[in-house]
């Protein structure tokens, strides 16, 4: 089960409202490479996974995936906190206010809703595993593209962060992924 | 970036932070250091273009406070996945409890002092879980 802190993985405080930034950072809500798809990609494989590590790692990472999903809703809600009708329909906000209003719903930047074919769960801990590699990487890119259009620092703080996770992810997939392919061979 | 080598991010790390030499035990940043840059582990910091990641700032006793809370989580769960695929080290495990022991002293403290940050903890007069902020709510530098 799952317990709440009251706290973030990182802090976040964003004191500038943002409308064009909250559009662009709602893709890693519900975008092909979101956070929800990691969580939800990894909690889904952890019940297959053959050993001790495997199963400790997809379970702890998804967890901690979770708590990057509220980092993005969490962004997402304060860019937008403020902004008038007229600002949401001039950065390009206005169908997703029709839609939803102010509230969180996870679609891409685009407003395509989330779904769960982005994400593979096959039971074969080295299918799964390689697809867990890409989409850290992918993730990662994005984040990059982010960066690259933020202006604020207290955004760009924050992004530099969850795109470390990234790498870090990518590392323990790697190792747990070369281990079960030397035990295959071996 | 796609083709800057781990030794470049050392050095980018080591200038940034003043950690010295890329021995196994510099490897482990503190917690503080691993906060700002998302890696508790120096030779697996790569850094983005030239983006350098700042130190949160805090302005009080509480934001002091929550801030070691953040980095004593932050240390905690990337040795929790670290040891997650190498789970003899005693290094890792050795600081994992050494993290864990000071991090429930201080939630108990900020719980007790400023309201509960886990329901569990909510052990004062009255019921404080719905008054103290939710963390997404900002106005706070932590």
């Amino acid at each position: 089960m799952f317990k709440y802190d009251k706290k973030l993985a990182y802090p976040i405080n964003i004191k500038k409202k943002d409308i064009k930034m909250a559009k662009y950072l709602l893709t890693q809500f519900g975008g092909a490479n979101s956070e929800l798809g990691a969580a939800l990609r990894y909690f889904s494989q952890k019940f297959t996974m053959p050993t001790e590590e495997g199963r400790a790692l997809l379970n702890d990472i998804a967890t901690e995936e979770l708590g990057h999903v509220e980092m993005i809703c969490t962004m997402v809600y304060q860019l937008l906190k403020g902004a008038s009708l007229k600002e949401l329909e001039d950065n390009g906000l206005s169908t997703q206010y029709i839609e939803h209003g102010y509230g969180l719903y996870p679609t891409d930047s685009n407003g395509m809703p989330f779904t769960v074919t982005y994400f593979a769960s096959v039971g074969d801990p080295i299918a799964d595993l390689a697809e867990d590699m890409a989409a850290e990487e992918k993730a990662r890119v994005t984040y990059e593209h982010l960066i690259d259009m933020a202006k604020d620092t207290d955004v760009i703080d924050v992004l530099l962060f969850l795109r470390q996770r990234e790498i870090v992810h990518y590392n323990r997939f790697r190792a747990l992924y070369e281990e079960y392919k030397y035990e295959m061979n071996n | 970036m796609l083709f800057t080598t781990y030794e470049d991010d050392n050095e980018m790390a080591n200038e940034f932070f003043n950690i010295g030499n890329d021995t196994s035990a510099s490897d482990i940043l503190s917690p503080k250091q691993g906060l700002t840059l998302g890696n508790l582990f120096a030779s697996e910091y790569d850094r983005y273009k030239d983006y350098k990641p700042r130190e949160i700032r805090v302005s009080n006793e509480k934001e002091r406070l929550m801030l070691s809370i953040y980095e004593l989580s932050f240390a905690i769960n990337d040795l929790n996945l670290k040891l997650d695929v190498d789970p003899n080290n005693r290094t890792y495990f050795n600081l994992l409890k050494d993290y864990a022991k000071k991090l429930d002293g201080l939630v108990k403290d900020y719980s007790n002092k400023y309201g509960a940050l886990e329901v569990c903890l909510d052990l004062n007069n009255n019921y404080s879980w719905i008054k103290n902020p939710w963390p997404w709510e900002g106005n706070s530098n932590v």
